[in-house]
């Protein structure tokens, strides 16, 4: 009986050959690929780029020191540095220098130096270590200058993680329904299968083939149907990701240039079109040998 | 001797219909040769059905190669039928493959190497008389023709059992002496042969031959009481029926 399911020309002629390119399956699997690899894409990306970024802010904050009065800002930008310097829980203490706030402001100011008429706040970055107590840290910066403000990066983090977050996870679930889809899809394309070669199969039937060989007819049949329409889909796929990877790249933001694919991400995606295949001749076999289970 | 197939009390309906086959009760032992004949609409297709496995029987009990068949699962079925060579009324070719290839299923079926395959159905198909037609398609082929097909994808792969229905209905008389002849002699090697036929006048090529007549569903006479073939008036009237 083995024989019966090797994959030679002859024994695959028993039901009728049928021009695949003229049915529509395998570009509708293309499509399913092409969209499902997209998605998947866009949910890794998404996924790792948020991870990045919230892995690159964790721990970076930036105390803010507004002082309308002029003599008192840089004794208290000091004061706060100092005590910054010496918590334990604080490295990295870094004051930035009046060139630097300029430069950071010149987008906005033009330029124009603003520094005597406008008043100027002090900045100081610096990193908290894992596990430090920010309200204990912000008492003791307001105890030395009360208009001290602490940015812990984390108030427009949050948003717009949960919003990447949930965006990856929609990408993720449209791939799973564009599965659903697909399956749905091959079961169709297989009975419409079954009652078309009908006689043949009722023959084939009576003349002691097992169910597994008829399912394995049918696989046969699809296998070169979806490797197609699932290689096509893909290269499709990855020729977008690839071109919005150097939109991405051109923006130069932080969020979305960390959106970049990983490695890892790539193997992924290469499960995709995979998955379609096996997936797609799984539900084949299944959907025949249930058939075949209502006949003697 | 443990019977090849036993039917008890076997009935048989298609759906919700009346009983096509009622109180069916007979053996056939290993090595018979059996005609079954009645008018047309009796059921021999139907006990032929039961014999190759499309059915199983509505009521009653019915053995076949000692499987219980109307209790058996129905994964040890493909194999009972890989055993069985069927000659069906209205040939079931599969169009779309040549008269090579439908005469090579069941030894492709059986996972028969492609050489050996090769060489049996080529030698079959010159017995038959279609060597020359070998790649036909079997709608160009005429009646005759792919009765002679169809018989040759019945006995290809040397069935313990062999159903041939109304095997002779479309060749001229010495074609079907001769299809008759090659029963004869599959059934001499050890083939069990049961043949549904209105020909009677075949009947007594095969001497050994038992004679069963289905009337209306039901078993008309005892087995063997037709030994000796009705005479020619009835014979002119069955041909008449059909
Ligand atoms: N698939 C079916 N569904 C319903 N009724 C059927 C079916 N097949 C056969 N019958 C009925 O069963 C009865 C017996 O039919 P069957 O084909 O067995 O007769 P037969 O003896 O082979 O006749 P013939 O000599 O004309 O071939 C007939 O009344 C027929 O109408
Ligand atoms: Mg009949």
């Amino acid at each position: 009986m083995n024989s019966f399911l090797q994959p030679r020309a002859e024994r695959y002629r028993y039901l009728p050959r049928e021009r695949a390119a003229r049915t529509a399956l395998p570009w509708i699997v293309a499509l399913m690929v092409f969209l499902a690899t997209l998605g998947v894409a866009a949910g890794i990306g998404l996924g790792s780029g948020v991870g990045a970024l919230g892995r690159d802010f964790r721990g970076e904050i930036t105390v803010q020191i507004v002082e309308p009065n002029p003599d008192l800002l840089p004794r208290q930008r000091d004061a706060v540095a100092a005590m910054l310097r010496s918590d334990g829980q604080v490295s990295g203490v870094r004051v930035l220098a009046e060139a630097e706030l300029n430069r950071l402001l010149e987008p906005w100011l033009g330029g124009a130096d603003l520094g005597d008429t406008l008043p100027m706040p002090a900045m100081i970055d610096a990193r908290l270590d894992r596990g430090a107590d920010l309200d204990r840290l912000e008492r003791r910066v307001r105890a030395l200058s009360p208009g001290a403000v602490i940015d812990d990066h984390a108030r427009w983090f949050a948003p717009i993680g949960t919003l990447a977050a949930v965006l990856a996870g929609i990408a993720l679930l449209a791939a799973v329904l564009l599965a659903a889809a697909t399956a749905a899809i091959v079961v169709l394309g297989t009975r419409a299968g079954l009652s078309r070669h009908h006689e043949s199969i009722a023959v084939l039937h009576l003349m002691g083939a097992e169910d597994s060989s008829v399912a394995a007819l049918f696989q046969y049949r699809l296998a070169r149907t979806a490797l197609i329409g699932a290689t096509t889909g893909f290269l499709l796929a990855v020729a977008v990701i690839l071109l919005v990877g150097r939109l991405l790249a051109n923006i130069g933001s932080g969020l979305v240039s960390a959106s970049y694919l990983p490695l890892w991400g790539w193997a992924a995606l290469l499960l995709v079109p995979v998955g379609a295949v096996a997936l797609a001749l799984y539900t084949s076999r299944l959907t025949v040998e249930r058939a075949l289970r209502h006949s003697l | 001797m443990e019977p090849l197939a036993r039917f008890e009390n076997v009935g048989l309906r298609y759906g919700t219909d009346a009983e096509v086959l009622r109180d069916i009760s007979f053996r056939l032992d290993p090595g018979a040769f059996l005609f079954l004949v009645g008018p047309s609409g009796a059921g021999k297709t139907s006990l032929l059905k039961l014999l190759y496995l499309d059915r199983r029987p509505t009521r009653g009990r019915f053995t076949l190669f000692g499987e219980n068949i109307g209790a058996a699962p129905r994964t040890k079925l493909p194999a009972l039928r890989r055993r069985i060579g069927v000659v069906f009324q209205d040939f079931r070719l599969l169009d779309h493959l040549s008269a090579f290839d439908n005469v090579a299923l069941p030894l492709r079926i059986g996972g028969v190497a492609e050489a050996e395959v090769a060489a049996h159905v080529e030698e079959l198909l010159d017995w038959v008389g279609l060597a020359r037609r070998r790649d036909a398609r079997p709608r160009t082929l005429s009646g005759g023709e792919q009765q002679r097909l169809a018989i040759a994808r019945a006995v290809i792969a040397r069935p313990d059992l062999l159903l041939a229905d109304e095997p002779t209905g479309n060749v001229d008389p010495e074609m079907a002496g001769r299809l008759l002849h090659l029963f004869h002699e599959l059934n001499r090697l050890g083939t069990t042969v049961v043949v549904a036929t209105h020909a009677l006048q075949l009947l007594p090529k095969v001497p050994a031959a038992t004679i069963m007549k289905l009337d209306r569903g039901e078993i008309a006479d005892p087995v063997g009481a037709l030994r000796n073939p009705p005479a020619p008036p009835e014979t002119r009237a069955a041909g008449a029926a059909r």
